[in-house]
């Protein structure tokens, strides 16, 4: 009767043990793997020979700088950080005309709807006629708005009946679309990107 | 000057990062100084360019000087600021799409000399290997590329790359065995006569 052969094979932890520190940290392999292991093992004395390898390659290549190049990038950088540039990256772009375009928007507006409060308590009735041209109406109503992109402006249309397109044509608006209108007075508009 | 440079040259990366937020600036150019040929090679190994490497890295220092306040000691400088150099490479290259070859008589070889590496059984010149591994390193998606390149250039550590690319650790794992093998793959055949 033929007694088994031993198994010529080496322990599977052992061959992990080898794997593992090659892969995290294939300088930390001692002598101890080399001659307890590695001897024993073709399949991870392969293994070791391929990432000692890779590992030669990688280093021979290593790149290094140009002569001078950090002084060079240091001065860019340091030129860059002047120039205000890197500071507020995560911060939404201002807009072109922050402050001075909302005040004259805001005050624009109030005049605006001032005009139209006036008119609304001193006009005269006519359910007859059909839609007349809004600033027709409105001698004093300012001719211009001004709004900066993403704004909203909310115009109040006091009249009888619904709105219809005759109205907002009437207004001549431009680089700006319509939003939303809110039956029967109001219709909502937003500037366009850009201005 | 001399003399605060050689004193800062021995200071601990945290010393030199409190001195700058003070508004040392020598202190600051020391710290940036002695991670800049790292933060190179970093960019280099994954945009395999000179100039486009140099581009990341002052990219990459511009942030980091910028918002220095806001290292908060959690990793060490080094790691804090090479991650940062690894995005602004990577921004790089989803700008400009990874040259796939390095063309020979290219520039950035110019400088190089064409010395033998340490194992003259390699048979190759050094630019003829540094080519060989951007060819092999451009084979690679760049998401392998990062976790290989933050590995054996950076010397991350698993759970650095991990954290540095939101991944689990086992991924992190079986890309870089996955990058090995494909690696070792393209470069078997170094050794035979050029």
């Amino acid at each position: 009767m033929n007694r088994p052969e031993p198994n010529p094979l080496p322990l599977p932890s052992r061959c992990r043990e080898v794997r593992d520190t090659l892969g995290r940290a294939p300088g930390r392999l001692d002598a101890e793997f080399r001659s307890d292991h590695l001897a024993e093992c073709p399949s991870c004395a392969e293994a070791v020979e391929a990432t000692h390898r890779l590992a030669l390659a990688w280093n021979a290549a290593r790149p290094t700088p140009p002569v001078g190049s950090f002084d060079a990038t240091w001065s860019q950088v340091l030129a860059r950080v002047e120039a205000g540039e890197g500071i507020v990256s995560n911060v939404l772009p201002l807009p072109r005309r922050p402050h001075r375009a909302l005040a004259v928007t805001a005050l624009v507006l109030s005049q605006a709807a001032a005009v139209l409060i006036g008119w609304m308590a001193l006009r005269p009735i006519d359910t007859t006629s059909q839609a007349a041209p809004l600033l027709a109406m409105l001698d004093d109503a300012p001719k211009v708005i001004d709004i900066e992109p993403s704004e909203v402006l909310i115009l109040r249309f006091d009249r009888e009946g619904s709105l219809d397109r005759r109205d907002i044509d009437a207004l001549e608006i431009s680089d700006t679309e319509t939003v939303g209108f809110d039956t029967p007075v109001l219709a909502y508009f937003e500037a366009r990107g850009g201005s | 000057m001399a003399e605060a440079c050689a004193g800062v040259q021995v200071a601990p990366d945290e010393t030199l990062v409190q001195r700058a937020c003070r508004g040392d600036s020598a202190a600051r150019e020391e710290l940036f100084r002695r991670h800049f040929d790292v933060a190179y090679r970093v960019a280099y190994r994954l945009l395999g360019q000179e100039q486009d490497a140099l581009d990341a890295v002052q990219d990459g220092f511009l942030k980091g000087v910028t918002h220095l306040h806001e290292f908060d000691g959690r990793s060490t400088f080094r790691t804090w600021l090479l991650r940062i150099v690894t995005n602004a490479s990577l921004d790089s290259g989803r700008k400009r799409r990874r040259r796939p070859t390095i063309p020979l008589g290219d520039s950035r070889t110019d400088g190089i000399e064409p010395e033998v590496t340490e194992d003259p059984g390699l048979g190759l010149h050094r630019a003829d290997l540094r080519r060989r591994i951007d060819q092999a390193l451009a084979r690679l998606s760049p998401e392998t590329r990062q976790t290989f390149v933050l590995f054996a250039e950076a010397e991350f550590s698993y759970k650095e790359i991990a954290e540095c690319q939101g991944l689990p650790i086992g991924t992190v794992m079986s890309r870089l065995h996955y990058a090995r093998q494909k690696l070792q793959s393209f470069l078997e055949g170094i050794d035979e006569p050029a």
